[in-house]
């Protein structure tokens, strides 16, 4: 009898334990020059069936050229792309500043993502000048709620994202 | 006196008040936090759907500052006479002006329809999101945006929120709610517009049908637009038919071919007459007239054994035996 409540003791407890189990995976990839040898460039980024939440952000600027940034899932469909093209004069009257770069950001996240690899991939002409950033945040966290990841997105917008 | 002014007054105003409603009037209250967003709005022109999230210096056409009203307000008389989709952006404070953000809370752009000389005016209010619960007002095409918007929005919450289970039924419905919208809208940019938010090219495998009628339904829109969609669907159709067609179609030219070449011979069989030499002809057509050889020899100035040897090869050539048999024979 006692060994019995000691069990379900023992077994509540663990699962508590597994209620509260939360882990963040944040990493950050820092493209800087492009490699001109190639004329597209691939990253790939791991989901393992391990995490429940995903969510990908890619910087981009472009001093010179132009770049086609694209996000594709493990099945090979193209899920979000920007394009940045440098170097075109402004129109007459536009004031576009003395920053003279076009640049980019996008983002996109899933809860239950597809599991395999994911991949960034940029396409971009050999005279291009550009430099991009990509950050993937996993998180494993079956309790998570909508209000909780917004937190956790925010916090990392704030603290850990920034511009280029 | 007062009478005729008065009534001068209304006539001119019964004048002027359906040309001033007549005008294109796009006003679009946003929200918007301009301690982190620079305070100017840059307007660009979108050539074609290929660009919805292409950048560029060149792109932007238009800026402008906020006016002492609280307005964005675009002087459009350079715009392109006819209907184009246009990108109004902001940029944060200290970024490039000439930049994209797409998805998430810092989405910094939103399109609209304008054309020659429609009034641009956008409100700003304060709003913790920036492209936030966009009103649109006045111009008919830009009405029907926040709606699609909605759903276009909508993909990205099932990303965000779904499962894989549910994932695929719930974009296919959402899919079909904007193809829905593209089939029934009368404005042609808008549905246009609608179909790029869609897997369109993928969809255009199982259902070309609607495709078709589609751009059927458009064929007067020659602009760029619908050149590049024209284009993207062919290239589609070109992968798959045009060597099926190319096949079909040498094929049937062989076949043709192989037919005319076969048909002739047999007409050249069917007809002996074609054997004959052209003395053998002359000869026939006097034997048919009741003509003797001799007769013959004679309207011939030759010999009668040479006749005879006419008519011996005559008779071979049309498998006949007496001359009863040539007055039967068709010409």
């Amino acid at each position: 009898m006692k060994i019995s409540v000691c069990l379900i003791v023992l077994l509540l407890a663990v699962n508590f334990n597994s209620f509260g189990q939360e882990y963040i995976k944040l990493e950050k990839s820092e493209i800087l020059p492009l490699d001109h040898s190639n004329k597209i460039e691939t990253w790939l980024i791991k989901v393992s069936d391990e995490y429940n939440y995903f969510k990908v952000k890619i910087q981009g600027q472009v001093h010179k050229g132009d770049i086609l940034v694209e996000l594709v899932d493990p099945d090979g469909e193209l899920k979000r792309d920007f394009t940045l093209k440098a170097g075109s004069a402004a129109k007459e009257g536009i004031d576009l500043g003395e920053k003279g770069y076009v640049a980019g950001e996008m983002e996109k996240s899933y809860r239950n993502p597809k599991t395999g690899n994911w991949f960034v991939r940029v396409t971009y002409n050999p005279e291009s000048n550009a430099k991009l950033k990509i950050y993937n945040l996993l998180i494993y966290n079956p309790r998570t709620n909508l209000i909780e990841l917004e937190q956790i997105e925010k916090d990392t917008d704030e603290h850990i994202y920034g511009q280029l | 006196m007062i009478k005729k002014l008065s009534s001068t007054l209304v006539l001119l105003f019964l004048v002027s008040f359906p040309a001033f409603y007549a005008q294109d009037r796009i006003i679009i209250d946003i929200g918007i936090d301009t301690t982190k967003w620079a305070p100017v709005a840059y307007l660009s022109l979108i050539p074609d759907f290929n660009h919805l999230n292409t950048i560029s210096n060149s792109q932007i056409i238009l800026q402008s500052g906020i006016s002492k009203s609280g307005y964005y307000e675009f002087s459009t008389e350079y715009l392109p006479e006819e209907e184009h989709l246009y990108r109004l952006h902001f940029s944060k404070q200290g970024d490039s002006p000439a930049s994209l953000i797409i998805g998430g809370r810092n989405h910094n752009h939103f399109f609209l329809f304008a054309r020659r000389n429609s009034t641009v005016k956008v409100r700003v209010s304060q709003g913790q999101k920036l492209v936030n619960n966009i009103i649109y007002k006045g111009y008919k095409t830009n009405l029907y945006i926040p709606y699609l918007n909605d759903r276009i929005e909508s993909v990205d919450s099932i990303d965000r929120m779904g499962n894989n289970v549910n994932r695929e039924y719930a974009l296919e419905t959402v899919y079909n709610d904007i193809k829905a919208f593209a089939d029934t809208s009368s404005y042609p940019l808008l549905s246009l517009y609608a179909l790029y938010n869609t897997d369109y090219e993928n969809d255009y495998d199982l259902d070309p049908g609607f495709y078709r009628r589609f751009l059927r339904k458009w064929r007067s829109d020659k602009s760029l637009y619908f050149k590049e969609f024209r284009k993207s669907l062919r290239g589609e159709r070109n992968t798959v038919w045009v060597p099926i067609l190319l096949f079909i179609l040498l094929s049937g030219i062989i076949i043709l071919i192989f037919f005319l070449f076969n048909n002739r011979k047999k007409e050249e069989k069917k007809n002996p007459l074609t054997e004959l030499t052209i003395q053998e002809r002359k000869t026939l057509e006097l034997m048919k007239q009741g003509m003797s050889n001799q007769e013959i020899a004679d309207e011939f100035s030759v010999s009668i054994s040479t006749v005879k040897s006419h008519v011996n090869s005559i008779y071979s050539k049309l498998g006949i035996k007496s001359r009863k048999e040539i007055l039967n024979l068709d010409d």
